[in-house]
Formats: structure tokens, C-alpha cells, sequence
């Protein structure tokens, strides 16, 4: 049967072709979003720039400015769309994303601390501190906001879903109180830097921060398809998928513990971002179908593209002032995500 | 053989004493039904026999060893396990989730499709294999599951289990005595098949032998010409039933059990 050949539109093979499509579209977002700019460049020249053969202007300018941030952009959009995949098929809800089960609010509390507190400031005498000091915070707070949930959800070793899931709405409101009477007691600078980094943007991207936090980044990359087939077989709820041989309390740990790694490095360095880890995802599944072993990568470089063209558009629009990415994002994400939603709706399939 | 057995097993849930020190073995080439009024304990013991459910006190052994807490991956390979209702919460086709079976059953490739298109004939759902499972009817999906679980234990029964909760509830007259025909071969080819079943004349007509149980405890077992006895059944049941000799299709006379028209409580205050 495998032999069989299927019609490209037939299912078994759509999502060879529907990924094929995507990793098209991030290269050329990945060109689109170095190419632009105050001084916009040619493909042409972008490519001899990469092949370092380009004039030293516009190499100095990629591989110092551009490259960082559009890598930034894909990956991070790229990692949310991967945790938003694994965290909907381990909570069996399409409703899951990183911001869901407070990993995302943790990181932003985190951030807001050290602003308002001066932490940066602390750290004066460190090289580097003051620069890694709000990333430091925002990781703390996402890994802090995970153990949480995650001791609070821990019964006899197994984790309750239901129970993760509200523990993670009761940590979304108090770390949402917290961040409230941080804006509170904010002085007006301090407020504008909270406002500009609790709506997201890559616009810090150097290969530092890269370098940073590409050891969690890569550890979900890495981590998260291995557990595809123990997803698919999670669709069925967990007493099945243990019937069919997934060690369900193991996958659980692996990929919330990889997950809010990946998230708080995110977060750290982006700030709160959302509305990717849950449509990045959602597109993928409706033009290809469920099958996680698919699934991871067509999140990921669903999630990367849409990250990369958002922040084009955040830092192109109203040049030379720059619009946080994640208003963008909400902007389009949210009208598009409910058009999908209705056509599911009158399909009867939602 | 003793594949599965249960000794002595107490499980409770909160306050709640589901199981009452029940025993019970499962034996190769037998069919075994759990039978019961609604609460009394059967899906508890399938679950427990499973090893989802920890006994606070008693074991339960597979092949005569303490079952092994993460050994789900080998034990996948030698039992399967069809609940009464599955809800896939990701729109799969058809043939997806037959081929998760053979998954469990650790193949791939050409074997594993031509292992699920043979389950698929078997439970009689080759026609929808390229159907979204959340199209289908709570009947055509139970059907499915049917073809995933016998699709995990790979077409190679002996010495192997098969645990089946309330498999027919969602099915007609005709799959259903299709389900538990097929079932019954499966403990001819070697493996020890246990279902909880509520139609006791449906029972009768494959089961091996039964296992009463009523209030979390035992109450007896035996063949069905042994326990279809109308104390027996009012014991275990609180139903007043006239037990019958019936031919059989083979011709041989078959216990039937009748219950007649039950007075109901007043409707009205």
C-alpha cells in the first residue's frame, strides 16, 4: 500500500506538500524580512552578503542588524508554534498555548519586576549585566511560574490535566494583579519600557541573545518531535495511549519541562508574544491534517514565517518608529483565527 | 495458562471500597465475561487487571510477575484493551488510528498497512478508512477502536490478552454478535479474552465462562450453564428471572433468561 501512489490533494500526501509550500515561504520571509528596512536590499545583494562576496556596507549591515533579527523573529515564532503544538496535544485542547498555563505571564512578571525595581541597574559592575538582566528575570519568572503549576497539578506522580490547566488560570491572575501594581508604582519611563516589552518585539536580537538562548530553543526543537507518536496516541486520552505503550507520566515531564524552557527563553528575550503558539498550529492541522509527526515541523516553520513577515510589517509600517510586533500579531492573528473558526464552524467540523 | 490474574485485589477510590478482596484469573484460550449489576465493580476490576488502577492491597500478576510500572511499551505488545467509548479529540482518518495499533504493535511500513487493512475487513470498516473518525457514528467509531485493538495484538494470539469494557454497548444487533464472534476466535487462537458485558443471553452465547460480582465483591463463577441459575442471578442482579433451556443454533439446548414485565414504582406522587 505504501507503494500506492496518492493524488498530491489526497491526505497521506498533503503534508509532504503543504510543508514543502511553508519551508518556501520562510526563506522567502526570512529574505523579505532582510531585505527591508531603512535601506532596503535587493535578494541579489542579501545572497552575496550571506556568500561574503557583498560590498562591506551592506554585509556589515546583515550580518550585524538584519540577520539577527529575522533569525530572532523565525525562531522564536518558529519555538511558540512548536510549544503550542505539543502543549494542545497533551492537553487534548485546541485551546492550549504557552500563555495558557502561565509560563508566558511568569516570564512577563518577571521582566516588569526588574524593571520597576531598577535590577538592571544591580547588576552595573558585571559585564553585560545590566543587558541580561531583564532576560534573566523574565526567565526566572517563566521557570518559577512552571514549577508552580506544575507542583500544584502533581498528584502521586501523575499530573492532572484539569488541574494544570487551572492552576495555570489562577497563576495567569496573580501574576496579572502583581503586574498591575507594578505599573501601579511605575514612574513614567520605567512605564514605557514595561508597555513597549510586555507587547513584544524582537528588536533587541543580537547573536549574544541568539547564543543565549539557542540551548533551550534547540533542546525543544530537538526534544518535542521525539514524543509525536506518544501524541497521537494522547488524541485517544490517556488511559488508551497507556494501553498502547506511551509512558504518558514520562512524555508529560518532557514536554512541560521543555517547554517552559523554551518559552522562557522566548519570552525573555521577545517579551510576551502571543497569539503564534496557538495559530501557528491551528493553519498547519487544517491544511494538513492532525498527524503530530507532521505537525511539529509545519508549526514550526508556520509559526517562524508568520513571526518573520509580522515583524516586517511592525517595523516597516510606520518607519522610522517601530510598532511592537505582538500588536501586529493580534492585529491580524486574532480576526484571522476566528475567520477559521466560523469556516470550522459551518463545516460542522469545530 | 494463567496470562492475567488478580489476587485478592482492594481498591478504593476516596472512601469508596470499589473491590472487595476479588480474585480472578485469566487463562489462555478462554473467553471470560464480568457480569454485574451497574456499580458493582467490573469496569474497577478490568481497569485493575489493566493496571490502571494500584490495588491498595493484593497484586496482580502478569505471567505470575508483579506487572513492571513502565514496562507499558513491552506490555503494549501483548494485550490491548478497547474501552466502552473512545473520544478522539483530533480529527484522524480512519485509517490513522488503525495504523496507531500497529504502532503499539511496534511495525511499520508495508507490514503495518497490510496488518490495518486486514483489521479494517475484520471489523467490517474498509469503506471508511479514509473518513475522519469525528464524521463517523458512535457505532462506526466504536468499530474502528475495534479494528485498532486487533490490529495491537499484531495477528499472533497465543499467550496474549485481550481486555474488552463494554464493547458493544454503542453497537446493532448484527456487529455486536459480529464483535463477540470475532472475540471468541481470538481466545480459540490462544489469547484469554475478558469483557465486561451487560446482555447475559448475548454472554451466554460466546463466554467461556463468567464472573459475578455484586457491591465490589465476588459472587461466583462458572460456565454459563453453571451461573445462569435464576438464585444465582437474583443474587447477583436483585432480578427476579425465569431461566429457560433453548435450542441453540448448533441445536444444543442454551440457558435463555427471561425477565418478565417488571411492575414499576407509581409515576405520579
Amino acid at each position: 500500500m505504501a507503494s500506492q501512489r496518492f493524488h498530491p490533494l489526497h491526505w497521506r500526501t498533503r503534508p509532504v506538500w503543504v510543508l514543502a509550500v511553508l519551508v518556501a515561504i520562510s526563506v522567502v520571509a526570512l529574505f523579505w524580512s532582510i531585505g527591508s528596512g531603512p535601506v532596503p536590499l535587493t535578494w541579489g545583494e542579501i545572497a552575496h552578503a550571506l556568500s561574503g562576496s557583498g560590498s562591506e556596507q551592506a554585509s556589515a549591515l546583515i550580518w550585524k542588524l538584519r540577520l539577527p533579527r529575522a533569525v530572532l523573529a523565525f525562531v522564536a515564532g518558529g519555538v511558540l508554534g512548536l510549544c503550542g503544538a505539543a502543549l494542545q496535544g497533551l492537553f487534548r485542547n485546541p485551546l492550549a498555548d504557552p500563555g495558557l498555563i502561565g509560563i508566558s505571564a511568569g516570564g512577563t512578571l518577571g521582566a516588569v519586576t526588574a524593571i520597576v525595581t531598577g535590577f538592571p541597574v544591580l547588576l552595573e559592575g558585571i559585564p553585560r549585566g545590566p543587558l541580561l538582566a531583564l532576560p534573566l528575570a523574565a526567565f526566572t519568572g517563566a521557570l518559577l511560574a512552571t514549577a508552580a503549576v506544575y507542583r500544584i497539578a502533581a498528584w502521586h506522580g501523575r499530573i492532572q490535566v484539569a488541574t494544570l490547566l487551572l492552576a495555570g488560570v489562577a497563576v495567569n491572575a496573580i501574576a496579572g494583579s502583581m503586574i498591575g501594581w507594578l505599573t501601579f508604582i511605575a514612574t513614567d519611563g520605567q512605564l514605557r519600557d514595561l508597555t513597549f516589552w510586555s507587547l513584544g518585539s524582537v528588536g533587541g536580537a543580537s547573536w549574544e541573545n541568539l547564543a543565549a538562548c539557542a540551548p533551550f530553543l534547540l533542546g525543544a526543537m530537538l526534544i518535542l518531535p521525539r514524543h509525536a507518536r506518544a501524541l497521537n496516541a494522547m488524541a485517544l486520552g490517556e488511559a488508551n495511549a497507556r494501553h498502547m505503550g506511551v509512558a504518558v507520566e514520562r512524555v508529560k515531564r518532557a514536554i512541560v519541562l521543555s517547554t517552559a524552557l523554551a518559552i522562557g527563553a522566548v519570552v525573555a528575550f521577545t517579551g510576551a508574544i502571543g497569539f503564534v503558539g496557538l495559530i501557528g498550529p491551528h493553519l498547519f492541522r487544517l491544511a494538513a491534517g492532525p498527524d503530530h509527526r507532521w505537525v511539529f515541523p509545519g508549526a514550526f516553520f508556520t509559526g517562524g514565517s508568520l513571526l518573520a513577515v509580522a515583524d516586517v510589517i511592525a517595523r516597516t509600517v510606520v518607519a522610522p518608529a517601530e510598532i511592537p510586533v505582538g500588536i501586529i500579531v493580534a492585529t491580524v492573528g486574532a480576526p484571522f483565527f476566528l475567520f477559521l473558526l466560523l469556516k470550522e464552524k459551518r463545516r460542522g467540523a469545530a | 495458562m494463567t496470562v492475567l490474574e488478580a489476587r485478592n485485589v482492594e481498591v478504593w477510590s476516596g472512601r469508596a471500597h470499589l473491590l472487595k478482596g476479588v480474585s480472578v484469573a485469566l487463562r489462555g484460550a478462554e473467553f471470560l465475561v464480568i457480569a454485574g449489576m451497574n456499580g458493582a465493580g467490573k469496569s474497577t476490576l478490568l481497569r485493575t487487571l489493566a493496571g490502571e488502577l494500584t490495588p491498595r492491597s493484593g497484586s496482580v500478576l502478569w505471567k505470575g510477575a508483579e506487572q513492571a510500572p513502565h514496562g507499558f511499551e513491552a506490555l503494549a505488545r501483548e494485550r490491548a484493551y478497547l474501552s466502552q467509548q473512545t473520544v478522539v479529540t483530533l480529527p484522524f482518518r480512519v485509517l490513522q488510528v488503525v495504523l496507531l495499533g500497529t504502532e503499539a504493535a511496534g511495525l511499520a511500513g508495508e507490514e503495518a498497512e497490510a496488518l490495518a487493512e486486514h483489521c479494517m475487513a475484520l471489523a467490517g470498516v474498509s469503506g471508511l478508512r479514509d473518513r475522519t473518525i469525528d464524521t463517523l457514528s458512535g457505532g462506526e467509531q466504536q468499530r474502528v477502536h475495534w479494528a485498532r485493538v486487533l490490529a495491537q495484538l499484531a495477528g499472533r494470539y497465543e499467550g496474549k490478552c485481550l481486555m474488552l469494557d463494554e464493547p458493544v454497548s454503542a453497537l446493532d444487533l448484527s456487529h455486536q454478535h459480529e464483535m463477540l464472534a470475532l472475540a471468541r476466535e481470538v481466545a480459540r487462537a490462544g489469547a484469554a479474552v475478558v469483557a465486561v458485558l451487560h446482555d447475559l443471553n448475548l454472554a451466554a452465547q460466546y463466554a467461556d465462562r463468567f464472573v459475578f460480582l455484586r457491591e465490589g465483591a465476588f459472587v461466583c463463577e462458572g460456565t454459563p450453564e453453571a451461573v445462569l441459575r435464576p438464585e444465582i442471578i437474583e443474587a447477583t442482579f436483585e432480578a427476579r428471572v425465569r431461566v429457560e433451556q433453548v435450542p441453540g443454533g448448533d441445536g444444543k439446548p442454551r440457558p435463555w433468561v427471561f425477565v418478565d414485565d417488571v411492575k414499576p414504582p407509581p409515576l405520579f406522587r
